[in-house]
């Protein structure tokens, strides 16, 4: 999963810039609300789950890390 | 250096290649924008810089150059051809830079202005660049950019290349050279479809039906391109606030950018609302459209504008419609791919928030100041663009309002900005305060200096003598002269004084005294007058009963008054009786049997009964100061203060009638009494202006309009005051024009509860051409507030609730209701410790003080969220040259209990249940009449065992058919039987993901016992089609089917199989195909029919919907497939009793019922669809299937009721929706009330004329639902409009709200018009109207094509597919019989007509 995620991040959203995965993609202003949302709409059909828009936020979605541990969290429920 | 001047033509180098590159669609929308005003700089977008230093200017250009060099957007140039447009790259720059020297700060002033609103020639040149230079002062650098090349994130990428370059110049290194990303390779990889995600998501925003607000009840788009800006600065304090809620928990999004974003656009939105009385407005949104990091680096233009709603409830505050416009923002950045905007989705703002998070950094060692300059043009159809920027990135947030000139004047854009800051104000201030109570007016608008002007008008009203003083005061003054005259002669001062006398005295003999109520139950006598006097010298109140109110009315009078001595005639007495005691007019003396003394004391003046809310009629009280106040006024105002002659000829239970009594006789006019006859309507008004002998006539609307009709000009009568309802500018200016230029029309506006009348307005032909009079200005000692929710002034030019208050102004509440009096009656906020009277009434001040009526709050319509207003529709419907008269209001259908039919149980909700008398329904009746001849259509199993023998010998893989298997009885019996015809059958069923674990496991041990292959199909994009198809049709069943049959296609031709067996049931055969009309005598053309659904069959595949694009591939990109395979129902072939299916089932197969879905399905979500489909729809998706099911013997008519009223388990339909991702909120359209326009027309004006007329008039929520013509509008006794007296309107509300449309224009289109109009049951059609769009399905075209061979006319049903409009139809019918093949080009279909060609299959999904 966090490979995908990964690679969805670094070919779609950043033209192939590599990154880590405690790298902080938004406040570095790597990844915009724009970029969030396309992440957003590739995590649920890529994993079939819902990410509820309550859920949108900095804490799911700062780091790779942090984004690995959501979808991981939310596709347990 | 290179060096131009303004003047110069660019010289246009050679391209660097001939590959024209399309544009993208963001510029598309800018290029179509462009093309509307391409002289108007509207997408110019030009910078100026200004320098701390001097550069020097070679290495400037040096720099600048070389940029150019490296990005080849600043190369590129527009062409069109063939009304295409592409852009061309070329070797040279495609714009001008120059060296300029000015020695005059002012000339460089006015050459920017000047060159900032230079249009672009795009095919020429894109850009122009200057650095000016003063001597021994610093640079200042003009870049002007046209929009099609940059954005404001381009721009500063440029700045930033350049600055880098000028470092490097003047550090003696080459700049930099390596290219820059462009937009043209971002135009290379945009996809060429969007994303069908978003494309769905927009295709659903944009049905919904929507209506721009009118800010400031303003034009809602302008009309041109000139533009004025202003510039706010919001200042550190805001700004340091603003960034403390961005940073905050509560507020905080993705990111900073994104967390002011949606605080700016909450207050917008919440702005918009508030000034336009919008309750769901919509704004443009800019996004940058750059979806990568390369993107980001890139010159070019990105930017899109996507539309962004959100509903503001009556409590809402800035937190809970901030949390709205963040969840709305971020669904919208997930659809914003790219391309994803549309010409259709600009039409759904008129205001634009553009957030620009572009900073500028350091040019030359420090940051210069930067300018987005004015070009003084916007975008003709935004009337405002909020360009919200911080370019020097140092938080200090500027505001750039562009008004559009032809929606703000100069004092609205002063004025709305200062809303605007307040509106963030209250915001930052307090997020949970309720928007609708802030106060946003500034101190200075005309409704601010109402409120403040309280004090001093209650400081300076001086109080008026009571009208009996006054009275007796004229007595002694001119005893002889005449105060009241009817036929029976005149009634001199003196006379009225001694009868008045006489009534009190007669009053007090009956038992009454002061502070009683007595009833006034007369005509119009002359006495009339002599008894309200006398109940006054008594000291008691008038309660007036209006003889030709009936007898009920006038008992809930007496019971709520408590009234026990009524003054009466005794011709009258046969009518009503009632009141324990009755003093008759003729028993009471000429004159006091002694001098009677007056009684003054504090009871009402009088009791005016009008109808109360619950039906009950309610008491207002109003008190003699107040009627001698108004009664004054009236005189001052309408008859010039001097001894007027008024007509009395209205009810007298309504206070209209005070002013024609009370102003003449308190003060020296006279009252000419118009008595009324006691049967049939009250017309005295047309005697009034036949004997013109009067002076001064208090009327309605209604009464003017009916004295218009008969008119004739009038030489006496010189003043007339309207009230009681709303006055229609074209009804007083017809009244000038029949009456005469001399008659001076005065709106009077008041409510009973403020006594009679409280404003006035002199109607102005010249001036006042708003749709209704303005109500004016306040009357004299009058206090008038338009108010917000929070009790605070509105801005001008918006609406609010209207407030009356003043001293001796108000009534003194209802009798005997505290609770209806006290919230009516409120505390005035502007004059401490009094009252204001709520009116219930919405108004807005013009700036210059005068008021503007806009209906009753309990009439309002609100259709898309927009205030409608009744008298304007009035207005335009007056403006047809045959409507005399008309009347506005809103109706709503009674929701009827729903019946059943008889016999196959179908409820009157379904929309065609045509349910009749006997209780039976049209699909009943109609089958019952062709059933025997719709035997044709079927065939035996011979028949099918010929095709299944003939696909054998086609088959070019191991099977001869694929067999559907629902895993249902009837397609479990199918199965069964085609074994024994072949056992190379492969059975595949669709394992959508909800199939029952018992139909499943039925499936299995079936198709294991018949020894038959099966496989189960499936597909990752299930929920995705669920949901689209749920959006599409309320239901399921559509994307389920759709997905069968493409997989079932697939399947059949990877396996080489030429067949494919369906387990549609005859009932789903007549349901979606079999219409009466295709058996009608001597016809039945079986092959027609067969033509027709294979024509819809490959038109259906065809559609793109979530399914077609998840699953088509290259299935249907030609028709082959149609060759290779074919479709044939089994039960076609097979006629047989659901019981013996049963028998069969239970003898020979291991089959079930499945019990684990609660109904006779095989699926766990169709509760859903069945739940969304009842919500969104109103009735039940499967109520004409199982109709069918019935008709055809398979269910019981108490099965399939049973089955239809089963309860839905929501929770477990809201789990399952959660699930599917299905997140649309589930709200019921709206079957609220609707506007139904009755009107009196000379001669036969048809409504579907006057519907046309008003389309090319009125916004199409305004145009009324139903016209309905009358003879003439009932009138109540008091004169205004009897709504209950109006017919009803008929049926036809499904067809109401339409457009204009084309009559038809030949004999054969009228033929086929007169078709259309029978088959679709419309009474209103345009030749242009497409089939489907008009209600057409299948069976319409059956019908159709049928009709036409009656009429002699060469027209299948395939060709009523094929030709949707009735123009295009008489075309192919009027060729020549017997030309060769007839054209058949395959018509274009429009999305709507494919999605109801997609509603033809599949109706459902059980067996």
């Amino acid at each position: 999963m966090l490979d995908t995620i990964k690679s969805f991040i670094e070919t779609e959203l950043l033209s192939g810039r590599e990154i880590d995965s405690g790298e902080n993609l938004l406040l570095s202003g790597l990844v915009d609300s724009l970029g969030v949302m396309r992440l957003v709409a590739f995590i649920e059909v890529k994993f079939g789950l819902k990410v509820p828009a309550a859920d949108i936020k900095l804490v799911n979605f700062a780091t790779l890390d942090a984004i690995v541990a959501y979808v991981g969290a939310r596709a347990e429920q | 250096m290179r060096r131009g001047t303004p003047a110069d033509p660019v010289p246009v180098a050679v391209a660097a290649s001939d590959a024209a590159i399309p544009l993208t669609r963001a510029q598309h929308l800018i290029w179509t924008g462009h093309a509307l005003a391409p002289d108007a700089p509207v997408y110019n977008m030009a910078w100026r810089f200004d320098f701390r230093t001097s550069l020097d200017p070679a290495s400037f250009g040096q720099a600048f150059r070389s940029v150019v060099q490296r990005c080849d957007t600043l190369r590129t140039i527009f062409e069109e051809t063939d009304g295409v447009p592409r852009q061309h790259i070329l070797d040279g720059p495609s714009g001008a830079f120059q060296v300029l020297n000015f020695g005059d700060e002012d000339a460089v002033v006015r050459w920017i202005a000047e060159q900032a609103r230079r249009p672009f020639d795009v095919s020429r040149e894109t850009f122009r660049s200057a650095l000016l230079q003063r001597p021994d002062g610093p640079s200042t650098w003009f870049l002007n950019l046209h929009h099609l090349v940059t954005d404001a994130s381009s721009s500063e990428i440029i700045f930033r290349e350049v600055a880098r370059a000028y470092e490097a110049v003047r550090s003696g290194q080459d700049p930099p050279c390596a290219p820059m990303p462009s937009v043209a390779e971002q135009a290379k990889r945009e996809p060429g479809e969007p994303d069908p995600d978003a494309q769905a998501y927009w295709e659903r925003r944009l049905a919904q039906p929507i209506a721009l607000p009118r800010l400031y009840q303003r034009p809602a788009g302008g009309s041109a391109t000139n533009a004025h800006r202003v510039v706010i600065p919001l200042g550190p304090e805001r700004c340091a606030k603003l960034r403390g809620y961005a940073g905050s928990d509560d507020f905080a999004a993705l990111s900073a950018t994104q967390s002011l974003f949606n605080l700016l656009a909450t207050v917008l939105v919440a702005w918009i609302s508030r000034v336009s009385g919008q309750s769901a407005p919509s704004i443009g949104v800019v996004t940058h459209g750059r979806r990568s990091l390369e993107a980001r680096r890139a010159v070019g233009c990105f930017v899109e504008i996507f539309p962004l709603q959100a509903e503001i409830g009556d409590g809402e505050t800035f937190r809970s419609l901030h949390a709205k416009v963040a969840r709305e923002g971020l669904d919208l950045l997930r659809h914003a791919g790219p391309g994803a905007s549309s010409a259709k989705a600009q039409g759904r703002f008129n205001v634009v928030l553009n957030y620009i998070p572009t900073a500028f950094g350091a040019f030359g060692g420090a940051p210069p100041d930067v300018a987005w300059l004015d070009t003084g043009h916007t975008d003709p159809g935004h009337a405002l663009r909020l360009n919200v920027t911080d370019f020097g990135g140092r938080g200090a947030i500027e505001l750039a309002f562009l008004f559009n000139d032809s929606v703000f004047d100069a004092d609205l854009r002063a004025r709305a900005p200062r809303h605007f800051l307040r509106a963030l104000d209250g915001l930052l201030a307090d997020p949970d305060v309720p928007i609708r109570t802030l106060a946003l007016a500034d101190p200075d608008e005309a409704s601010t200096r109402l409120a403040r002007r309280a004090e001093l008008v209650t400081h300076e009203a001086t109080p008026v003598d009571d009208v009996v003083a006054s009275f007796r005061r004229l007595v002694g003054e001119a005893p002889d002269a005449v105060v009241v005259q009817d036929c029976a002669g005149d009634t001199s001062r003196a006379a009225l004084d001694a009868r008045s006398d006489a009534f009190a005295q007669a009053l007090a003999e009956a038992g009454a005294g002061p502070g009683c109520l007595v009833g006034i139950h007369l005509t119009r006598v002359s006495d009339l007058p002599a008894a309200m006097l006398g109940v006054l010298k008594l000291g008691a109140s008038v309660v007036p009963l209006d003889p030709a109110q009936p007898p009920g009315r006038l008992d809930a009078i007496l019971r709520e008054a408590g009234l026990r001595v009524v003054i009466s005639e005794r011709q009258l007495a046969g009518r009503w009786a009632g009141g324990e005691t009755r003093l008759l007019v003729d028993d009471v003396p000429a004159a006091p049997h002694e001098p009677f003394t007056p009684v003054h004391g504090d009871a009402p003046a009088y009791v005016m009964f009008t109808s109360g809310s619950t039906g009950t009629p309610k008491g207002v009280q109003v008190g003699r100061p107040a009627l001698a106040r108004y009664a004054r006024w009236a005189h001052t105002e309408f008859a010039g203060g001097g001894a007027a002659a008024w007509a009395l000829h209205s009810a007298i239970g309504f206070d209209l009638t005070i002013t024609s009594l009370f102003a003449p006789l308190a003060n020296g006019g006279s009252i000419v009494a118009y008595r009324e006859t006691l049967e049939g309507p009250d017309l005295s008004v047309l005697r009034v202006f036949e004997d013109d002998a009067v002076d001064v006539v208090k009327l309605t609307p209604a009464h003017l309009s009916l004295a218009v009709e008969a008119g004739r000009p009038v030489r006496r009568i010189r003043a007339l005051v309207l009230g009681g309802e709303d006055l229609p500018t074209q009804l007083a200016r017809r009244a000038c024009e029949t009456l005469g230029e001399h008659v001076a029309i005065f709106n009077e506006y008041g409510p009973t509860e403020a006594t009679v009348g409280c404003m006035i307005h002199r109607f102005d032909p010249g001036a006042d051409v708003a749709p209704s009079v303005p109500i004016g200005v306040p009357a004299a000692a009058t206090c008038i507030y338009v108010l917000d929710a929070g009790l605070h002034p509105v801005p001008d030019d918006v609406v609010g609730d209207l407030y009356v208050a003043g001293p001796d102004r108000l009534a003194a509440g209802y009798l005997n209701r505290a609770a209806e009096t006290s919230e009516r009656f409120v505390p005035d906020p502007f004059r401490p410790g009094s009252k204001m009277y709520r009116t219930g009434d919405f108004a807005s001040v013009r700036p210059d003080g005068v008021l503007r009526f806009h209906g009753r709050a309990d009439d309002q319509v609100k259709i898309g969220g927009v205030r409608i207003e009744l008298g304007e529709i009035r207005q335009a419907v007056l403006a047809h040259p045959d409507v005399t008269d008309c009347t506005l209001g809103l109706w709503q259908r009674t929701p009827s209990e729903t019946v059943q039919c008889a016999r196959c149980g179908i409820g009157s909700d379904y929309p065609d249940a045509r349910i009749d008398h006997t209780g039976v329904c049209g699909l009943c009746r109609d089958y019952d009449e062709y059933r025997s001849r719709a035997a044709t259509y079927f065939r035996d199993m011979d028949g099918l065992r010929r095709i299944v023998a003939r696909a054998a010998d086609r088959k070019t893989g191991a099977y001869d058919c694929v067999m559907l298997l629902s895993g249902g009885k009837d397609s479990t019996y199918a199965l069964c039987q085609l074994a024994e015809i072949t056992p190379s059958v492969l059975a595949a069923t669709l394992d959508n993901g909800f199939l029952s674990a018992q139909a499943k496991e039925n499936i299995r041990r079936v198709t294991e016992s018949l020894g038959i292959e099966h496989r189960f199909l499936t597909t990752p994009a299930m929920n995705e089609i669920f949901v689209d198809s749920l959006n599409r049709h309320a239901n399921v069943c559509n994307g389920c089917f759709k997905t069968i049959y493409t997989l079932g296609l697939k399947l059949a031709r990877d396996e080489g199989a030429p067949l494919i067996v369906t387990g549609l049931s005859r009932g789903q055969m007549f349901e979606t195909r079999l219409a009466p009309e295709l058996f009608d005598s001597g016809k039945g053309d079986v092959a027609d029919i067969d033509a027709m659904v294979l024509e819809a069959r490959k038109t259906y595949h065809r559609f793109q919907d979530v399914a077609a694009r998840r699953l088509n591939g290259t299935l249907f990109d030609d028709d082959s497939i149609f060759d290779q395979v074919e479709f044939v129902d089994f039960y076609r072939y097979c006629d047989v009793p659901v019981t013996e299916v049963y028998a069969y089932l239970r003898r020979h197969v291991p089959w079930v019922r499945p019990a684990d879905t609660g109904r006779s399905t095989n699926c766990l979500i169709n509760d859903a669809g069945i739940h969304v489909h009842k919500t969104l729809r109103g009735y039940h998706n499967y109520a004409l299937p199982y109709s069918w099911d019935v008709r055809m013997g398979h269910k019981t008519r108490d099965e399939a009721r049973a089955e239809l009223e089963d309860e839905i388990d929501e929770t477990r339909v809201t789990a399952i929706l959660r699930e599917i991702g299905f997140d649309r909120s589930l709200d019921a359209p709206s079957h609220g009330p609707r506007i139904v326009c009755h009107y009196v027309a000379k001669g036969d004006l048809a409504p579907d004329v006057l519907r046309r007329f008003l389309g090319r008039r009125l916004p199409r929520e305004m145009t009324p639902a139903h016209f309905v013509p009358v003879a003439s509008i009932p009138l109540t006794a008091n004169g205004k409009v009897d709504r209950a007296q109006l017919p009803e309107p008929g049926e036809d509300v499904s067809q109401a709200i339409r457009s204009v449309t084309t009559a038809p224009r030949t004999s054969l289109e009228k033929t086929l018009w007169d078709i259309w109009r029978a088959v679709l049951r419309r009474s209103e059609l345009g030749v242009e109207d497409n089939f489907y769009e008009v209600g057409g399905d299948s069976i319409a075209a059956i019908q159709i094509a049928s009709r036409a061979a009656g009429a002699g006319l060469n027209v299948s049903a395939v060709d009523v597919f094929r030709h949707q409009t009735i123009a295009e139809l008489a075309a192919l019918a009027g060729q020549a019989p017997g030309a060769p093949e007839r054209p058949r080009a395959r018509a274009k279909l429009d999305a709507r007509s494919k999605q109801r060609l997609e509603e033809l299959f599949g109706r459902r999904a059980n067996d």
